[in-house]
C-alpha cells in the first residue's frame, strides 16, 4: 500500500488588489505534483467587496484544490495575516505565498523529499527574479535572473535577507509556537527566519532546484525613497531585537560567503574609460568610412575635444 | 478534463479526444470524464499518427461540427477557469480593427513561451499549436497540419501558410492556459524534443528556404548528441513530404518570414 504523503499548508497572504496575479498564484498551487495539500488564504482587508471577488474565485477553483478562505484585521500589519495563517495550521509541513508569486509544479515534492531523505526541518530551493513590464492592464515578463543560488549559511542569513518568503518550506512541527512579528512593517520574512536559527532548532539545507518566481513589477507605485526609509526602520528594529544574541561562527561560514575575496582578475582593457573610448573610435572609423571619408589619424593633444567635435558633425554626442 | 470542467459554461463545450497510441484508454476516460459538464468524443487509431495528422484526423472528422473556430489544446495542459471569457473580450477587441485573424494563441503559464509578440498590437509570427484558437475556414483551406512532420514546427509552418494568405496572427495574453512542458515536468524524455523539433527546424528551412540555410543550420547543430536521430528523422521527413508531393523552397513574398532575427528564435 502507497503510504500517504504528509499534509502540506501553503498560506497564502493577499489585499485582494490583484485578482489576476492571485490566479495565477493559485493556480500555480493547482500544478503542484504534491498531492497532499492545502491552501490557506487569508485576506488582508475589511472590504466585503474583495472579500465577495476572492469567494469567486476560489468557487472555481475549489474542485481542483482545497482552499480555506480566513480573514485579517487590515489595520494590522505585515506579519498579521500570516499569523491568522499559522493559527488554522494542522499540517506537518508549510510554506508562504504572497499573491504576486508563484511556485513551479516540482517545488513541493522537490523540498519535501528533501526534508525527508535527511534529519532537516527546512529546505530552500532557488527563487528566479521575474520583471514585470506593465502594458495597458497586463503584464509581460520582461528579464529573469536568479535572486540566489548558493548553500544555505545561518551567517549570511543574518547579515542579508536573501530567501525570499517562498523560497522554502519547513516542518511545522519543530516550530509550532513559531510567529511573524507584527511590530514589523516590513521584513517580517527576515525576522521569521532569524527566530528560527535562534531558536537553535533549525537544520537548514538549500538544493538546486528552480522552485519559483519572485516578481517585480515597473509600476509599484510605492517610491523607492519611502520604501528605502521604511526598509531602514524596519531594519533598525530587528538589529534592537536581535543584538544581544550570539551566532557561533565558522571560518568556512565567512568562506562560503565571500569565497572570491582574493581572486586575482585582471581588468578587461574593454570594460576601462580608455577602452570604451577605443571602441567609440573604432566605431566612429566605420561610420565615417561608410560616408566614404578616409581617416589618415585621429591622434592630437587634444584628441578628445576633436574626437566630439567629430561626433557632433555626424550629428551624434559622446557617450 | 477537470480544467475544462471549470471553464465558464462547460456545456458550451465539445470536446474531441484522440488516442494517439495504441492503448485503449476509453475506460479511463470514461472514469475521468465521470460529472463531466461538457460533451466530448472519444477516438482510437491505435497508433500514434503523430501532432499534425492526429489533429487532421479530428478536424476532417468533426469539421462539419465546428463553428467559425476551433481550438487545439494539448493533453498536459490546464486551461484557466476564466480563459474562453478572456478570448471573448480579446477577440472582440481585435476584430474591431481586424477581422482576417487566421490564429489566436492562448498565452502559456507558468513558464511563458519563448517567442515574442508585439506588445502594441499582440501580432506574433507564429501560434504555438499547443493551445490555440484557429479559424475553421482557413484551416480547411490549407488542409490542416503538415502531416510530413511527426511532431513539432507544424504549428510553425501552418502560422506561416496562414500568414502567407493574408491572415493575422496574435498573442493572446489575457487568456491563460497551464502547460507542464518539459521543462517543468522532469518525467518527459528531454532528447524527444530535441530530435523532432531540429529535424523540423531543417525541413522548414528546405521548404522554404535556399539550400544554403539547411546546410547552416545543419552545421550549427552538428554536437547535439542525438545528431544522427536528428538526420534520420529529418530523412523521412523528407520521404513523407516527397510522398505528399511537397516541394522544397517555395518562398513566401508576403508576409515577411524573419530567419535571422530572434524574433522567431524558438523552434526556428
Amino acid at each position: 500500500m502507497v503510504k500517504k504523503k504528509h499534509a502540506w499548508t501553503i498560506i497564502v497572504r493577499t489585499q485582494g488588489r490583484r485578482e489576476d496575479s492571485l490566479i495565477e498564484t493559485l493556480y500555480s498551487i493547482v500544478l503542484q505534483s504534491y498531492k497532499n495539500k492545502k491552501v490557506i488564504l487569508v485576506l488582508h482587508s475589511k472590504s466585503q467587496e474583495r472579500l465577495k471577488k476572492l469567494e469567486d474565485i476560489v468557487k472555481n477553483l475549489r474542485p481542483l484544490l482545497d482552499i480555506e478562505i480566513l480573514t485579517s484585521v487590515s489595520s494590522k500589519k505585515r506579519g498579521y495575516p500570516l499569523n491568522v495563517g499559522l493559527d488554522a495550521c494542522k499540517s506537518k509541513y508549510v510554506s508562504f505565498l504572497d499573491d504576486d508569486d508563484i511556485l513551479y509544479p516540482h517545488a513541493g515534492d522537490v523540498l519535501i523529499r528533501e526534508m525527508e531523505k535527511g534529519d532537516l526541518n527546512f529546505v530552500c530551493g532557488e527563487v528566479l527574479s521575474v520583471h514585470q513590464k506593465r502594458i495597458g492592464k497586463l503584464y509581460k515578463n520582461t528579464a529573469k535572473g536568479a535572486i540566489y543560488e548558493k548553500k544555505f549559511n545561518q551567517v549570511e542569513l543574518v547579515s542579508t535577507n536573501y530567501i525570499p518568503i517562498h523560497g522554502y518550506i519547513y516542518d511545522f512541527e519543530f516550530f509550532k509556537k513559531l510567529r511573524f512579528d507584527e511590530r514589523l512593517d516590513l521584513l517580517e520574512d527576515w525576522d521569521f527566519l532569524l527566530q528560527m536559527i535562534f531558536s537553535g532548532k533549525l537544520k537548514a539545507k538549500y538544493i538546486e532546484a528552480e522552485i519559483g518566481e519572485y516578481r517585480s513589477r515597473d509600476d509599484n507605485s510605492q517610491s523607492f525613497q519611502i520604501l528605502k526609509k521604511r526598509v531602514k526602520k524596519s531594519r533598525k528594529f530587528i538589529s534592537k531585537k536581535f543584538g544581544d544574541k550570539k551566532l557561533e561562527i565558522g571560518f568556512d561560514d565567512i568562506f562560503k560567503i565571500y569565497p572570491d575575496v582574493n581572486d586575482i582578475s585582471p581588468y578587461l582593457e574593454i570594460d576601462s574609460d580608455i577602452g570604451k573610448l577605443r571602441k567609440e573610435v573604432e566605431r566612429l572609423r566605420t561610420n565615417l568610412e561608410k560616408r566614404n571619408f578616409q581617416i589618415e589619424k585621429i591622434v592630437t593633444r587634444k584628441g578628445f575635444r576633436i574626437y566630439n567635435k567629430i561626433l557632433k558633425l555626424l550629428g551624434r554626442s559622446a557617450y | 478534463m477537470q480544467g475544462l470542467n471549470q471553464v465558464e459554461s462547460p456545456e458550451r463545450l465539445v470536446v474531441h479526444f484522440l488516442e494517439n497510441s495504441d492503448e485503449d484508454s476509453k475506460s479511463a476516460l470514461e472514469k475521468m470524464s465521470a460529472g463531466a459538464k461538457f460533451k466530448y468524443t472519444y477516438d482510437n487509431e491505435n497508433s500514434n499518427l503523430g501532432f499534425g495528422k492526429g489533429h487532421n484526423f479530428l478536424f476532417n472528422k468533426y469539421k462539419h461540427e465546428y463553428g467559425e473556430f476551433f481550438m487545439l489544446l494539448n493533453p498536459d495542459t490546464l486551461p484557466f477557469y476564466n480563459f474562453l471569457q478572456r478570448f471573448e473580450g480579446f477577440r472582440k477587441s481585435i476584430e474591431k480593427s481586424e477581422k482576417t485573424w487566421g490564429i489566436i494563441e492562448l498565452a502559456q503559464f507558468p513558464k511563458e513561451h519563448p517567442k515574442d509578440y508585439d506588445e502594441k498590437t499582440f501580432v506574433t509570427d507564429w501560434a504555438s499549436a499547443a493551445a490555440a484558437i484557429y479559424r475553421t475556414s482557413i484551416f480547411d483551406d490549407l488542409q490542416g497540419f503538415d502531416e510530413s512532420l511527426f511532431m513539432y514546427c507544424e504549428d510553425v509552418d501552418i502560422s506561416w501558410r496562414i500568414r502567407e494568405r493574408g491572415y493575422t496572427i496574435y498573442h493572446c495574453p489575457i487568456a491563460k492556459v497551464a502547460h507542464l512542458t518539459r521543462e517543468l515536468d522532469k518525467r518527459k524524455d528531454p532528447s524527444f524534443e530535441e530530435i523532432y523539433s531540429k529535424a523540423g527546424n531543417l525541413y522548414l528551412r528546405h521548404k522554404y528556404f535556399p539550400k544554403a540555410q539547411v546546410k547552416m543550420y545543419r552545421h550549427f547543430i552538428k554536437g547535439s548528441p542525438y545528431i544522427r536521430k536528428i538526420d534520420k528523422e529529418y530523412k523521412e521527413i523528407l520521404e513523407r513530404a516527397q510522398d505528399k508531393g511537397i516541394k522544397g523552397y517555395k518562398k513566401f513574398k508576403s508576409p515577411k518570414i524573419f530567419p535571422d532575427t530572434n524574433y522567431s528564435f524558438h523552434r526556428w
